[in-house]
């Protein structure tokens, strides 16, 4: 058997040493460091630049937007306001009373035998809305009183057609020192005041357009 | 494999400047990238509400501007209805004119007071007496009537119908009534 003898085995070990050199193994992963590092920021620098390119794009949009919504917002407030004032113009044309109905309501409840001798009406607009109306005059019958409270339930029940918060009451019936002839007989005769209260805000009347002749209300009968 | 004590001088002083390197590139590169993005994010966050409120407001605002005509033509209407000039100088003889044409000759109408107007901005209030010496109660139904439909502007606040104990066929009439007009 041939004896073999390595007679190279110092060069090979510095060959060895040579190829493992810590130096060299350092440097390598420091450069595989370097690189992925790089390559992290690179990929967070991508991410930085989509988020701003977003946030620019929304920057842009809120810019061109903004002056838009500030003038919007001047208009509708001046707008509103507009709006506003015609609204309560419409509410206080809508608000009035139309006293020429009522009127007409109080006259159809009179019988023959009652004389109306005064009317007064308040719409009451410094009373929190509500309106009165006042009836004076003189009833003569048998039973004139009678009369009287028909009359007061006619007028109520008339006025209750429009406002159904309507209230009439009696302020005064006396006998009158006056015996009045009726048909041919002399009668006793009563003299009354009602008093007629009503709310005139939930008036359902409908709004009348200015500028524009309006239907007219009938004009009150005997 | 043994290191020489000049190998172990070079990895210690490699592994400080990997340290160094390190920290420089978070504290100097990914740090402020970092902190850049979060801002971004942040301000796209406090940017999306006020883009949808800009929007909203948009939106809001031509939705008003449909409905804004149909106030502005009424606002219009009422400011064609009102002469131009002093009230003292039209008012007695626009009731004058409108209870005649009715028939009601004899009337007064003066001038009551200036009423303060807060709730209708750009116009004023006035209050009128108007008296009726002598009228028949029909002929002043049909003038009343006429009055009211005509004249929107114009509310009676105070009404009072007397009947004549002499002429039973007429009454007297006074009228305490309020119109807007324009300042």
């Amino acid at each position: 058997m041939a004896l073999r003898i390595n007679l190279y085995h110092e060069v090979i070990r510095a060959k060895r040493q040579e190829q493992f050199d810590p130096l060299k193994l350092s440097l390598l992963a420091l450069i595989v460091v370097a690189v992925g590092m790089a390559g992290y920021y690179g990929v967070q620098l991508k991410r930085t630049s989509n988020v701003r390119g977003a946030y620019n794009a929304q920057k842009a949009e809120f810019d061109k937007l903004d002056p838009k919504a500030k003038e919007a917002e001047k208009k509708e407030a001046e707008l509103n306001k507009q709006i506003d004032l015609a609204d309560k113009l419409t509410k206080r044309m809508e608000k009035r009373i139309y006293w020429a109905p009522l009127f007409e309501n109080v006259m159809l409840a009179v019988p023959a035998n009652v004389q109306l001798t005064r009317l007064h009406c308040d719409a009451g607009r410094d009373k929190g809305g509500t309106s009165a109306m006042s009836i004076e005059g003189i009833a003569a019958d048998v039973e004139p009183r009678a009369v009287a409270e028909n009359l007061r339930k006619a007028v109520v029940a008339r006025i209750a057609t429009k406002y159904p918060n309507a209230v009439a009451t009696f302020k005064n019936l006396d006998d009158s020192t006056e015996h009045p002839v009726v048909n041919g007989q002399r009668v006793a005769a009563v003299v009354f005041t009602i008093n007629v209260t009503f709310k005139s805000e939930p008036d359902p009347a409908p709004a009348p357009v200015p500028g524009k002749r309006m239907a007219k209300n009938e004009a009150p009968t005997p | 494999m043994k290191l020489s004590k000049d190998q172990i001088q070079k990895i210690v002083l490699g592994g400080m400047i990997f340290c160094g390197v390190i920290y420089s590139y978070s504290a100097f590169l990914l740090g402020p990238l970092s902190s850049s993005r979060e801002k971004a994010i942040k301000d796209t966050a406090e940017l999306t509400p006020k883009i949808s409120a800009a929007h909203a407001q948009i939106t809001k605002t031509e939705g008003i501007e449909k409905k804004a005509p149909a106030s502005l033509r009424l606002i219009e209407q009422v400011q064609s209805m009102i002469p131009q000039g002093a009230p003292i100088a039209w008012v007695p003889t626009k009731i004058s004119d409108l209870f005649r044409r009715e028939g009601v000759e004899k009337i007064s109408a003066r001038m009551a007071g200036e009423l303060p107007e807060k709730e209708l901005t750009g116009f004023g209030r006035y209050s009128w007496s108007v008296e009726v010496p002598r009228v028949e109660f029909i002929a002043f139904g049909r003038a009343l009537s006429a009055m009211e439909n005509d004249e929107p502007l114009m509310e009676i606040q105070a009404l009072e119908v007397d009947a004549g104990r002499d002429d039973v066929q007429f009454q007297r009439v006074s009228i305490t009534l309020q119109n807007i007009v324009r300042l």
